[in-house]
């Protein structure tokens, strides 16, 4: 199971990777065309948000979890003992596992909606709910690293707990 | 009742649960005590990750950090201190000029303060200390320069606050040069007479030849080219601020690629941290949406506008009351949280009182600054002092005395509001 989400998770970051370049090479293509020679990429505006946003972000989740790029405001936890700062730390991963959980369904939901009501772009006939299914991936690995990390939040060696972004 | 999810979101926070689940678990918790069902709930869970991401001048978030990591992985940062160095070798306190410089340019470049302190320390701190630097001028030099990159465009703070608040980016970005060169003059200042008063701090000067400092020069005039032209298309409004961001960071890139300082290694390194750090701020965006459905839903931002209308205090009261919360909060939490945290209150109250609000996006940029650099925590104190391997009480004393620059700027600010604000109102 570990394996397979931490293929997933690099095969994910690099989508978003790429994704990230896309948008850059395009919305510059997009810039430079419209100044200097009045000709616009059809659709860029829409495939920048809908498509290549929404990669960068949610395809990257799994991986900004995995890295410990949470910030939190660790000041008081830290002044606990061994034995109140783990069942903290116990407490804190269920709320996020929930909050999480609830995101997943409620955007899997959505997507469903989207489908079902076969909504598309507005200046090109793509559908749109590829990207609503993209959220939803997304949140759906990161929330199943964050239910497998519950095992390793006594062994100090849960993600959600290793602030290499901090937070005070 | 109404203010029990404010309480939930405190200990929430108190507790380590991360930033952006407090800041949603509060509001899902304030949704639910307004009356709202568990559809309700679902449905605002279910259109907002989508609905935030989705959003056209949010894009001006990754670009912007792609740039900074650009810039950051091709050696940038240390061309810039020594070109500033090489020139400024010969003057007492050099040194420590050279970082203020190099990192607001370095600023120019990113946007990312954290990223600038850990790069400055560990490029300039050990030159300092090789040339008998003390560790508290070092580490304050370097920690109150990181703080440039909060004002300078482009600042991903500042798109936030335009974000949050609804105000023109454009204008923000570009309202943060001027304050931001104060800051620099004030920085340099202080360490001028920090040498003088106390010689032994920086005891070393060394002549480099006229040849050596034309050439660090040479190595980066492209990327002040780019930094011209950065502030010049946000100025002119000839591209906005998604495309310039997006350009920006094409052209960093190709610097890099160019002048041999950025491998393909080095980029894929740059977008990693790209997609992982925005990734972290638009879960944070995402809390504070999900919060936000329950601040508009109560009116607690309007009740608080009456109340302190009803108090007829003066404003100026007002706004102090502001920088000091704002000020000691921010020795807790990280600049963006904070700002996406306090925004929902604060800023229906400034533009109530009649106060600008480009005007505030600068003061407080500044007020974010200033406990970024200051005990007990202070996120780039604790960045200067592990990526330096200096003490946090050498790094604390260090930024504790040039903190002097940006308590005289922010003073400055409130007596001449223009000061922030006649570029932006000669922007098209």
């Amino acid at each position: 199971m570990q394996r397979w989400l931490d293929g997933c998770e690099r095969v994910l970051t690099l989508v978003a990777a790429l994704a990230t370049f896309a948008m850059m090479l395009l919305t510059t293509a997009d810039a430079v065309g419209r100044y200097l020679f009045n000709r616009p990429i059809l659709a860029a505006y829409e495939l920048t948000t809908n498509y290549l946003m929404v990669a960068v972000i949610f395809l990257a989740l799994p991986y900004a979890y995995r890295q410990g790029a949470n910030i939190r405001v660790t000041f008081l936890v830290d002044r606990l003992g061994r034995i109140p700062r783990l069942a903290v730390n116990h407490a804190v991963q269920v709320v996020s596992i929930l909050y999480c959980a609830a995101l997943v369904f409620a955007t899997f939901q959505q997507t469903r909606h989207v489908l079902t009501t076969k909504t598309t772009f507005v200046t090109l006939d793509l559908p749109l709910w590829p990207a609503h299914l993209v959220v939803a991936v997304g949140l759906f690995l990161t929330t199943l690293m964050m239910l497998i990390d519950l095992g390793e939040v006594r062994k100090g060696r849960s993600s959600l707990f290793t602030d290499v972004g901090g937070g005070g | 009742m109404v203010y029990l999810p404010f309480l939930v979101m405190v200990v929430a926070l108190l507790l380590g649960v991360p930033i952006a689940f407090s800041l949603a678990t509060a509001g899902i918790v304030g949704i639910y005590l307004l009356g709202g069902d568990l559809n309700v709930i679902l449905r605002i869970l279910g259109t907002t990750p989508f609905g935030v991401t989705a959003e056209y001048v949010l894009t001006t978030i990754p670009m912007f950090i792609l740039m900074a990591y650009f810039s950051a992985s091709g050696g940038l940062a240390r061309d810039l201190f020594m070109a500033g160095a090489n020139w400024l070798s010969r003057v007492k306190g050099g040194l420590a000029i050279a970082t203020v410089f190099a990192c607001g340019i370095f600023g120019a470049m990113s946007g990312a303060s954290l990223a600038a302190a850990a790069v400055m320390s560990s490029i300039a701190m050990p030159e300092m200390r090789r040339h008998g630097y003390s560790d508290e001028l070092a580490a304050g030099a370097i920690g109150i320069g990181a703080t440039l990159d909060i004002l300078i465009p482009p600042s991903v703070g500042m798109v936030i606050y335009g974000i949050s608040t609804q105000t023109s980016i454009g204008k923000l970005l570009i309202a943060g040069v001027v304050p931001g060169i104060i800051v620099a003059i004030f920085l340099t200042a202080a360490i001028l007479v920090w040498v003088r008063v106390r010689p032994a701090h920086a005891p070393e000067t060394y002549v480099v030849s006229a040849r050596e400092r034309w050439a660090s020069l040479g190595r980066i005039w492209s990327s002040l080219l780019l930094i011209v032209l950065v502030v010049v298309l946000l100025y002119t409004g000839v591209a906005t601020p998604t495309e310039v961001g997006a350009l920006g960071a094409f052209l960093a890139g190709a610097i890099g690629f160019l002048f041999g300082r950025l491998t393909w290694a080095g980029a894929l390194d740059a977008v990693r941290e790209t997609v992982k750090t925005s990734a972290l701020i638009f879960m944070i965006l995402i809390g504070a949406t999900v919060f936000g459905y329950y601040m508009a839903m109560s009116k607690i931002p309007q009740q608080v506008v009456a109340v302190v209308t009803e108090m007829n205090l003066n404003r100026w009261v007002v706004m102090i009351g502001i920088v000091v919360t704002y000020f000691v909060v921010s020795m807790f939490m990280d600049e963006l949280p904070l700002l996406l945290l306090t925004l929902q209150l604060t800023f229906p109250l400034i533009t109530s009182l009649g106060f600008d609000p480009v005007w505030f996006g600068v003061m407080s940029m500044l007020m974010v600054a200033m406990g970024l650099v200051f005990p007990p925590v202070g996120m780039i104190a604790f960045v200067v002092s592990s990526s330096g391997n200096v003490s946090l009480m050498k790094v604390y004393t260090g930024t504790s005395i040039l903190m002097i620059a940006l308590v005289l700027t922010t003073a400055l600010l409130m007596v001449f509001p223009q000061l922030a604000l006649w570029l932006p109102n000669t922007m098209k």
